[in-house]
């Protein structure tokens, strides 16, 4: 097992990275910015996960610090007959924030693949985060794929995708993609607001690509699902909705990577 | 042997609301996702299978859980529009059973969300059925469902739609084999485009179901 811990702490009138320890196959980067979020990039030596690989990711958001934690590139799960597993468990404690939005993850032909990410909110404390699950080269051709997800008291749950209850390909139909994005919080409250309106707004019936639902849950929170045919087409439709995040950070995480990489 | 008690809890004219709905199926169909009604109503199979036995059997295993069961519910549904339908259908069943078996429906705490598939379990305890007549029947009305759906809004004819919910045996076996004794730690979504179409249901320009 491959362990990694990140801590940021406020520090002054920004964040710091109090600690970034990472295990082998598991490597993090935290580039500066000129912001008020400290940012930390997950990576995997080899670029993906294989047979019996099992990564735990630990991140402490301490109070009033601001955190931005993606992933440098795809998550890709190779074929594996025991299995691959990734948990991530996060702590956020009361006004800090945490943006937890890492790049899809593709699982390839013959892939067995667990992750699951859970996070604990301490009160007035506030969330960002994304899951993508890609169709992967082989389109949804792999052994199996779980994805939990758990954000108490907002929501606790777990897509399966397994080919034992039927042809994943038919199940998943002209999508390559599907994912939740996750809104809680005292920071993020006009942003999800905002997210709210726009879908609710957006007309649904035959003849688009993308589909996309909004549903409210309690204290304010937000949950966005979306599919589409390319990974490409959600993660840009994600990050159109969370175009107010830079000015919520002080600085813009993806404008150096115009790509979204698949 | 079938009890005449399960053929009336079966039975389309026990009032439960249950036709009020059609878990997905209106939404998918109007934004033109449904090209096989046979595999739509095989994946909502799979989802009840995971998303709902095993509330259903939790519950009927031990009634005493049922706050706990109605809050683990509450959360696993997410999606709103199928969060207000499996409480307004709980809400529905177990009144109906409050009433049409007023000495031996149980009574539960005040407060709750009434979730459907913990109160299924929890009445059909109370109402002396065994747990495989609870999830069988739990199971069977989502195929039922989906299908009188797929007549009302036209996707099918009665007779195709009964030829379909009779072929489809070989599925409700699959599904009640595999998921029959899952616990509450196995809760899932098998088939995670049937909720997002669902969820999608309250912007539909006209609609005939409540979800």
């Amino acid at each position: 097992m491959a362990r990694g811990q990140l801590a940021f702490r406020k520090s002054g009138t920004g964040t710091a990275v109090e600690t970034a320890y990472a295990e082998s196959p598991l490597r993090f980067l935290t580039p500066r910015n000129h912001g008020c979020a400290a940012w930390a990039y997950t990576s995997t030596l080899g670029g993906g996960l294989v047979d019996g690989d099992r990564l735990q990711l630990e991140i402490s958001v301490g109070p009033g610090a601001r955190a931005f934690v993606s992933s440098q590139g795809p998550t890709r799960v190779f074929r594996s007959s025991r299995g691959a597993v990734s948990e991530t468990v996060a702590r956020v404690e009361t006004g800090g924030a945490l943006v937890l939005v890492p790049d899809p993850s593709a699982c390839f032909a013959g892939a067995r693949y667990a992750q699951s990410t859970r996070v604990h909110l301490e009160a007035g404390s506030s969330l960002v985060l994304w899951e993508v699950l890609s169709a992967g080269r082989e389109r949804w051709g792999f052994t199996r794929c779980e994805s939990t997800l758990r954000v108490l008291p907002y929501l606790d749950e777990r897509w399966l995708l397994d080919p034992e209850q039927g042809p994943l390909e038919e199940r998943m139909g002209r999508f390559g993609a599907i994912g939740t994005l996750l809104l809680v919080g005292p920071l993020f409250a006009s942003l999800a607001q905002s997210i709210r309106e726009r879908i609710d707004a957006a007309p649904v019936g035959d003849g688009a690509p993308l589909v996309e639902s909004v549903s409210p849950l309690r204290h304010g929170a937000l949950v966005v699902r979306a599919a589409a045919p390319s990974v490409q087409q959600l993660v840009q439709r994600l990050r159109r909705h969370l175009a107010a995040l830079p000015s919520l950070l002080g600085d813009d995480p993806w404008r150096l990577d115009a790509s979204v990489a698949a | 042997m079938v009890t005449w008690r399960l053929l009336q809890l079966a039975d389309s004219a026990f009032p439960t609301g249950g036709f009020a709905h059609s878990g997905g199926l209106e939404a998918a169909a109007q934004a033109g996702e449904v090209r096989d009604l046979g595999a739509f109503t095989r994946a909502a199979l799979w989802q009840t299978g995971f998303g709902a036995l095993p509330l259903a059997r939790a519950a009927w295993v031990d009634p005493g859980a049922l706050v706990a069961l109605d809050a683990r519910a509450d959360v696993f549904l997410a999606n709103h529009v199928a969060n207000r339908a499996s409480r307004t259908q709980g809400e529905a069943f177990f009144s109906t059973c409050a009433r049409v078996f007023a000495d031996e429906a149980p009574r539960v705490a005040e407060g709750l969300c009434m979730h459907l598939a913990p109160l299924w379990g929890v009445v059909f305890r109370a109402l002396g059925m065994s747990l495989e007549e609870a999830q069988r029947l739990l199971l069977w009305s989502t195929a039922r469902g989906v299908l009188s759906a797929g007549v009302r809004l036209g996707l099918v004819g009665t007779y195709e739609a009964q030829r379909m919910l009779g072929a489809l045996e070989p599925a409700l076996d699959a599904v009640a084999g595999r998921c029959g004794s899952l616990g509450v730690e196995d809760l899932a979504q098998p088939a995670p485009l049937l909720d997002l179409f669902q969820a999608t249901h309250d912007r539909l320009h006209s609609r005939l179901f409540q979800s």
